[in-house]
């Protein structure tokens, strides 16, 4: 058995484990945001509480994550040929559509998780106002000269991280040999679509909150 | 009325290390060609469009009725074999391309060695104690026929590599076909028996886990096999393969 | 002595079967086949194997396929070496099941049989459709086991150029030419095994596939050994028509109840489903109650023509029958026949299932090929161990399957092919080491000059090939004698015409040294490996016709109306057995037959007296001499055949 084959495997459970259901959980915090400032502060700040909060976020969600991105990101840089690629394009199939996006999806999350970080974490500390965080992403997301762009990376943030969960729930049941038939590869693909637009719009409800309010 | 033709391009290559060109050739029309019968057409007369006299185009063919996988070739944008690829049925002019996951040999004939050596890596055959009399073979269900022998048809034509993204002239991904095969030998009632020897290639770097799941090889199989079912199922064999490796490791 | 090594040319079947026999018994095997083994032509054997296993409770037994066998091949087969392979049989299947090969089974798991042409049981296994190709398959990956293991040396993409012969004569290697490099070299090899399949493309189309160009056997003729039968060539009722090729339309069609029809009335243009019963015409039913559409092959070619040519009766007045499996259900077509079907789908765009075939007979088989010894055993069988056994007449030199002559007599039964390719390759195996662990002489130890030479003489060979430079396209000039040997060479044979056809194919032969070379790259270039195969090509096709000009009779697939026997309508083959007792019995007591068979029965015991023979070609002068030897048929007396 190759570290490599291991390697696939870590990186295809880190997906759902931890880092897709994070992903889920993550996802519902943000709904809380419907009860405006005081009940969303609380929520993300009581987290906190636990003595041992940010060992389990760097062990739980910092490095699968890490793991899961640069792995991706190796995977998905080894297909450097272009012709080879082109010669692929061919074949214009619903899966082999889902194939390119799943991989432009993983590289477009990457970079949204650091901006995404930079923008909720690390600035707001640096600032020293982390924990309001309610007021840091309606300023961010109202601010008349920068809003548009911010709400923008969000809304392909949450698109692309949607879709590389729900996506990433099918080729995991392939990849675990979970989903055996054709019909039930058909099922679990439609699961994921689900899990798609229930996690879309729950992302897309959330940061909404900010106008509606 | 102008009489009535079949345009090809093909893109030609002299040898291994050479660079590409490309050629159009313009035949008569005959009602029920295939792309071979045309190439023979060209082999008969080989003078380009433009009435440049020229060596025949070189292909690789032998059954000319879709069983052997030699004439495999990408036509259109699209691999497959060329003897079945009804002219009628095609947009012209015609392109014809060497395979591009094989180092090209000359023209449209490239050298697939490699995924006859992926097929000894999997041990694709039966393990048996010799070839005299050792009476009947075990009974087969014929459900489990039905299965194995539509596996059994894999030609090793290499449309499932072709289509694969995953597969490049540049690593080392075993591609669909010998996961497939190595699914049909563990199936066997007596194949089964060195069914672990099968999965541990598998495991390693290029094997199923290079699989992205873009399903392209099942649409580009010419023979229909389910490829993804077998490639779902052996990752569900290597899955267990691989527990059986950690907990079940003997010093 | 030094280490000794067989080499066996060609990858299909009988190869790959000889080599792994071979290689079984601890004997290197290098294994030379002109492209990658697993696309021989072998793949394109559709419908079965035979064995009389008898899973049906039938009541088959080898014994009946023997006969089956022999009858079938008109009595020319070497009945020893046929009692054998059918003795042999339910072992060869065994073994491909054990092999792994995805035979259908029956709903408590055995092996499946169907019913095929000239018998009337069940006793041919299949895997789908498509059974050659899941030989195959098993047979090349135990070689490519055996090549894990180190025993077996494969070089694909190599062509076989000819023997070497040491100074007495034995073959002592092979010259080699690498169709990649166009490098031609020497392996020494102690005995070589030419498994190189048969000659449909002299018939520039038929059945075969791109490489069957026969020229592996032509140049053992050219270098002297002999070659028998050439001029029984198989013609499959059943193929669909093309210009690339005529793909065959398995008899495993009419083996799950393909019924062949034409309307009756000539040149009804309504569609075949439009036509009512009554006004088709169940042609080969009608005239052959007892065996109906699984009349031998022979015996379908010549009826199809008949109707067609003869009749006029042709589909849309052209030559084609209908073949109709309509009336059965899409899912019982697609479990038993799924490949083929799929094939005609593929190639001519109609659903088989819903509408029915439109077929015409082609050149299928060479019952002929190179002249191969054996040695019987007192039952009647085969001694497995003697280097005899299929021994050309060059010591060392071997042959199997297709390219052997002595199984098939003057017609093969479908299904048996496959039997003889993996039998042959099985059986000679221990022959073979016999023969080489005696040798004198290890091929290792021989002087080199004996190997330099022979490659001399093919580099020069090559040399003068690639300076052609004529004004013939040499694919082209094929083309011409594939359409020549078509029209002249098949079904029906007439001398006038024979004797025509013997002089344009030695116009060919001037023609020949008139071929530009129309490729003169070094690397991986076909054009002087293809110049040469025709060559070859137009050599047999003189063995062929000539053999066929100076047969005069009627026998199996060589149809020579001048010399019917006529048979009486009412005439039992059974009548001929007693005629024939009374004459082993001293007396013959005429007046127990009516004089109408008297008269046949004293033609047919005529015929065989001078015709029952194994037609033997030997190269002199640059053309084929032709004699005649006595083939074995003390198992099973020879009489007139009879399948209606």
């Amino acid at each position: 058995m190759g570290s490599d084959f291991l390697l696939r495997r870590i990186h295809s459970i880190t997906g759902i484990v931890p880092v897709g259901l994070f992903l889920i959980y993550h996802l519902y915090t943000q709904l809380y945001l419907h009860h405006g400032a005081e009940v969303y502060n609380q929520q993300v700040n009581g987290y906190y509480d636990s003595p041992l909060a940010i060992l389990a976020l760097v062990i739980f969600v910092y490095i699968p994550l890490i793991f899961h991105s640069v792995y991706g990101l190796k995977i998905s840089s080894s297909l450097a040929n272009p012709s080879e690629i082109k010669a692929t394009q061919e074949y214009k199939y619903f899966s082999n559509l889902l194939y390119w996006l799943q991989r432009l999806s993983g590289v477009g999350v990457f970079l949204f998780v650091v901006a995404h970080l930079a923008n909720a974490q690390i600035i707001p500390l640096m600032n020293g106002e982390w924990g309001a965080h309610y007021e840091h992403l309606q300023g961010g997301f109202l601010n008349p000269s920068s809003g548009w762009l911010t709400l923008t990376v969000y809304i392909l943030g949450i698109t692309g991280a949607a879709f590389h969960l729900g996506n990433g729930i099918s080729t995991f049941c392939m990849t675990w040999g979970i989903a055996l038939t054709p019909l039930s590869q058909k099922m679990v693909r439609t699961c994921g679509i689900g899990v798609f637009f229930v996690l879309v719009l729950s992302g897309y409800y959330s940061i909404s909150v900010f106008w509606l309010n | 009325m102008a009489e009535k033709t079949i345009t090809i391009q093909i893109k030609r290559q002299d040898s291994r290390d050479s660079s590409s060109y490309w050629q159009t050739f313009e035949i008569p029309y005959k009602p029920n060609s295939n792309v071979i019968s045309c190439l023979m057409d060209i082999r008969r007369n080989p003078v380009t469009k433009e009435g440049k006299q020229v060596p025949p185009v070189i292909w690789e063919c032998n059954c000319l009725e879709e069983v052997c996988g030699a004439c495999t070739m990408v036509i259109n944008g699209r691999v497959r074999q060329s003897c079945s690829a009804l002219i009628d049925t095609l947009a012209q002019p015609v392109r014809l391309q060497p395979m591009s996951k094989f180092p090209v040999v000359r023209d449209l004939a490239v050298d697939r060695s490699r995924m006859f050596e992926n097929l000894k890596k999997v041990k694709a055959w039966m393990q048996v104690d010799g070839y005299h009399d050792l009476g009947p073979g075990a009974k087969v269900p014929e459900t489990n026929q039905g299965i194995a022998y539509k596996l059994s048809e894999c030609m090793t034509c290499g449309c499932c590599m072709e289509a694969c993204p995953q597969f490049s002239l540049n690593n080392n991904f075993i591609g669909a076909a010998p996961i497939s095969q190595a699914r049909l030998f563990n199936m066997n009632p007596v194949g089964k028996f060195i069914a672990e020897q099968r999965l541990q290639p598998l495991m390693e770097a290029g094997g199923i886990g290079d699989c992205g799941n873009a399903q392209n090889c099942v649409e580009a199989c010419p023979k229909s096999i389910p490829l993804t079912e077998s490639i779902a199922e052996m990752s569900k064999q290597v899955s267990v393969q691989m527990f059986k490796n950690i907990f079940q490791k003997r010093s | 002595m030094s280490k000794q090594r067989v080499i066996v040319i060609g990858g299909g079947l009988a190869g790959l079967a000889a080599t792994m026999k071979i290689a079984e018994q601890g004997m290197q095997v290098l294994l030379v086949s002109f492209l990658p083994v697993k696309r021989s032509h072998s793949v394109c054997a559709q419908g079965g194997i035979n064995g009389a296993v008898n899973i049906k409770g039938e009541g088959d037994s080898p014994d009946i396929h023997f006969y089956d066998t022999v009858k079938g091949g008109d009595f020319l087969g070497h009945q020893p070496l046929c009692k054998d392979m059918c003795y042999n049989g339910p072992f060869v299947i065994h073994l491909m099941d054990r092999l792994g090969v995805t035979f259908n089974r029956t709903p408590e798991g055995n092996l499946d049989f169907r019913r095929f042409g000239g018998t009337l049981h069940h006793r041919t296994a299949f895997a789908g459709a498509t059974t050659g190709q899941q030989l195959l398959y098993a047979l090349d990956e135990q070689v490519r086991r055996l090549e894990v293991e180190g025993i077996v040396e494969k070089m694909e993409w190599h062509e076989y150029l000819g023997a070497i012969l040491n100074d007495e004569g034995r073959c002592v290697g092979a010259v080699i030419h690498n169709l990649r490099s166009g490098e031609i070299v020497s392996e020494r090899g102690d005995a070589v095994v030419l498994a190189t399949g048969g000659p449909g493309l002299v018939y520039g189309r038929s059945t075969n596939s791109a490489v069957c160009t026969g020229t592996a056997t032509t140049s053992a003729y050219l270098q002297g050994a002999k070659y028998g039968n050439g001029e029984f060539i198989q013609i499959h009722p059943s193929a669909i028509p093309g210009h690339d090729k005529l793909r065959l339309m398995s008899e495993s069609a009419r083996g799950e109840g393909g019924r062949v029809w034409v309307p009756r009335k000539p040149g009804d243009n309504r569609p075949p489903k439009q036509i009512p019963d009554n006004e088709r015409y169940y042609f080969l039913e009608e005239r052959y109650p007892l065996f109906g559409n699984l009349v031998p092959r022979d015996v379908g070619s010549r009826e199809i023509y008949d109707v067609c040519i003869n009749g006029g009766l042709g589909v849309g007045g052209e030559n084609k029958v209908y073949l109709d499996l309509t009336h059965h259900s899409r899912e019982h077509l697609n479990r038993r026949l799924g490949g083929i079907l799929e094939i005609y789908e593929k190639f001519t765009g109609v659903d088989p299932r819903e509408n029915p075939m439109e077929i015409f007979p082609a050149v299928h088989y060479s019952m002929g090929g190179i002249w191969t010894d054996y040695e019987r055993t007192e039952e009647g069988l085969i001694n497995h161990e003697s280097p005899r056994n299929q021994s050309t007449s060059l010591t060392g030199l071997y042959a199997a399957g297709e390219a052997d002559y002595q199984y098939h007599g003057a017609n093969r039964l479908g299904a048996n092919s496959l039997l003889s390719c993996i039998y042959t390759g099985l059986m000679m195996g221990p022959g073979v080491v016999n023969y080489v662990k005696n040798v004198d002489q290890a091929a290792e130890d021989i002087p080199s000059s004996v190997f330099e030479k022979a490659v001399q003489e093919k580099k020069e060979r090559f040399d003068q090939i690639k300076a052609m430079k004529g004004k013939e396209n040499p694919y082209a000039l094929h083309h011409e004698l594939g359409e020549l040997m078509i029209a002249n060479v098949l079904i029906v044979r007439e001398n006038d015409k024979l004797e025509k056809t013997l002089d344009v194919i030695n116009e060919y032969e001037e023609r020949w040294n008139n071929v530009e070379c129309v490729d003169t790259q070094v690397w991986t270039n076909p054009v002087p490996s293809y110049i040469n195969q025709l060559y070859n090509m137009i050599q047999l096709s003189k063995i062929i016709t000539k053999g066929a000009m100076l047969r005069n009779e009627f026998r199996g697939a060589h149809y020579k109306p001048e010399f019917d026997l006529n048979q009486p309508k009412d005439f039992k083959p059974e009548t001929y057995l007693e005629y024939y007792e009374q004459k082993q019995n001293g007396k013959v007591n005429e007046d127990s037959f009516t004089p109408e068979h008297m008269e046949y029965m004293k033609r047919f015991e005529a015929n065989n007296d001078k015709w029952l023979k194994s037609s033997i070609a030997q190269f002199k002068n640059g053309q084929p001499d032709i004699t005649y030897e006595e083939v074995d048929t003390s198992l099973v007396t020879p009489r007139p055949r009879k399948y209606d």
